[in-house]
């Protein structure tokens, strides 16, 4: 019984480092993600290109690469970045570019009558995205963004690359030393309740959206 | 002083030439129906007047001011946005498909608009907002969504909706055409009841006794031009062209 809280405190401390990881970059890639898919739908030629090669570099190439890159690699240029704030930077990196094609894709689908229909009462561009296109997209969303958030939850575990001691990593240094496998259950409880959690929001926020449809 | 002075207008789709030089005006307190078969351009000419379409020749003035002027090489010129913003203000405009703002409450449809364009504090907005679904008889689904609404119920808040910024103008495109029969009436009544107060109104329809009724001038289109207009009873009794001619016994047939 001591050993099983030994064990799962020790775990416990690990998610602390999953969780930071986990709200940091939803904090940062989801606003980020909105911006730059507002970019992609307006008509500006060169930071649409840019953009164009952003998205394709970071879902081009795997989480962990660009975990590598930021940790190993930005050194050579100059930039040294300690193990979290590398991983961070590496999330964010990543996520962002799928945000930003989630919400692209959400603020084409609106119907182009609203746009017409806001347009004809005087509304401005902005007016019309920030009270009519946004709210609209919003609901569209929900689904394919609960679903890359859940994925996140799992992808913070990738930091182990690095020498982050995460949740995983936790209870795999209690596994090799006790040759034990219960730590792995444990995480993989903790993982499940993180996603259960994670899966009720989104499925209250899909209903409180679906009120006007 | 004409409402609506549009001179000239062209308008071309890539290689298609949908608008071949129309010239319309149309006065204060005037109801004008254009009719003409699918495809006759005339609800790409409605939409160049609110400005939804670019139009490639000719002029549009709106109560005496200019939005696009035409230069000496018969080049169409926009005015500055800020003047074009302003110029429309004065024209409501009513969709085939509605197009309420799905995620807002009747009541939230129309004061959007008056609170974020015009400035309105919105206790006024409501206000007016309650007394013109009064009007179209839509008072007790203020806080519905749109979705809970029929066709016709829809039609008739945008149409309240349009109203409340205030527009000396009504334009409306074909505004009873995504309706089942049973509910064109009861948008067609509160067109009427606007006709009765006198606001211009240029309305582009498929509704043949709307037009022959309500209407101070029917227009008829075909192919990009304005074949023939007059009173509604010289248009009906007695088209001139053969192509208006045409037109209506294959419509009036039905």
């Amino acid at each position: 019984m001591q050993y099983l809280i030994n064990i799962t405190r020790a775990i416990l401390e690990g998610s602390l480092v999953t969780v930071k990881l986990f709200f940091m970059t939803l904090v940062f890639s989801i606003p980020l993600g909105l911006l730059v898919a507002l970019i992609r739908v307006s008509n500006q030629k060169l930071v649409k290109y840019i953009t164009d090669v952003y998205i394709w570099l970071a879902r081009g190439t795997p989480l962990l690469l660009q975990i590598f890159f930021v940790y190993y690699g930005l050194p050579s240029f100059g930039i040294v970045l300690d193990r979290f704030p590398a991983a961070i930077f590496a999330f964010i990196l990543n996520y962002t570019a799928y945000f930003a094609e989630i919400f692209r894709a959400g603020i084409q689908s609106i119907d182009k009558g609203q746009y017409e229909g806001a347009d004809v009462l005087g509304m401005t561009y902005w007016q019309t995205m920030l009270r009519i296109i946004l709210p609209q997209m919003t609901k569209r969303v929900l689904p394919p963004v609960s679903n890359e958030v859940i994925t996140l939850v799992k992808d913070t575990a990738l930091v182990n690359a690095i020498g982050l001691v995460d949740l995983l990593r936790a209870a795999n240094i209690a596994v090799v030393r006790d040759f034990n496998i219960l730590p792995f259950g444990i995480a993989a409880v903790f993982y499940l309740l993180m996603t259960l959690v994670l899966t009720r929001i989104f499925g209250k926020l899909e209903q409180k959206f679906a009120l006007h449809e | 002083m004409n409402m609506i002075r549009a001179l000239n207008i062209y308008k071309r789709f890539k290689n298609l030439e949908v608008l071949k030089g129309i010239s319309l005006e149309v006065e204060k307190g005037e109801v004008v129906a254009i009719i003409g078969p699918s495809g006759s351009g005339k609800s790409t000419f409605l939409r160049c007047i609110d400005r939804l379409e670019i139009i490639d020749g000719g002029s549009i003035e709106i109560e005496g001011e200019a939005m696009v002027t035409m230069d000496s090489s018969g080049k169409s010129r926009y005015a500055k946005e800020s003047d074009i913003r302003r110029i429309r203000k004065k024209m409501g405009m009513v969709f085939q498909s509605f197009n309420l703002f799905p995620h807002r409450t009747v009541l939230g449809n129309i004061i959007e608009a008056p609170i974020i364009v015009n400035g309105e504090k919105k206790e006024e907005a409501i206000r007016k907002a309650e007394m013109l679904l009064r009007k179209v008889g839509l008072i007790d689904k203020k806080d519905c969504y749109p979705s809970q609404l029929s066709g016709g119920q829809k039609q008739r808040v945008a149409i309240a909706r349009a109203l409340a910024m205030n527009p000396d103008i009504m334009l409306f495109d074909e505004p009873t055409s995504a309706l089942d029969p049973e509910l064109t009436g009861e948008v067609l009544k509160v067109m009427r009841d606007l006709a009765q107060e006198h606001m211009t109104m240029l309305v582009v329809t498929h509704e043949m006794g709307f037009a022959r009724e309500v209407a101070d001038r029917v227009v008829f289109m075909d192919n990009g031009e304005i074949i023939e207009e007059g009173k509604p009873e010289e248009i009906f009794q007695n088209p001139r062209h053969e192509r208006t001619k045409a037109f209506l016994s294959q419509v009036l047939q039905l």
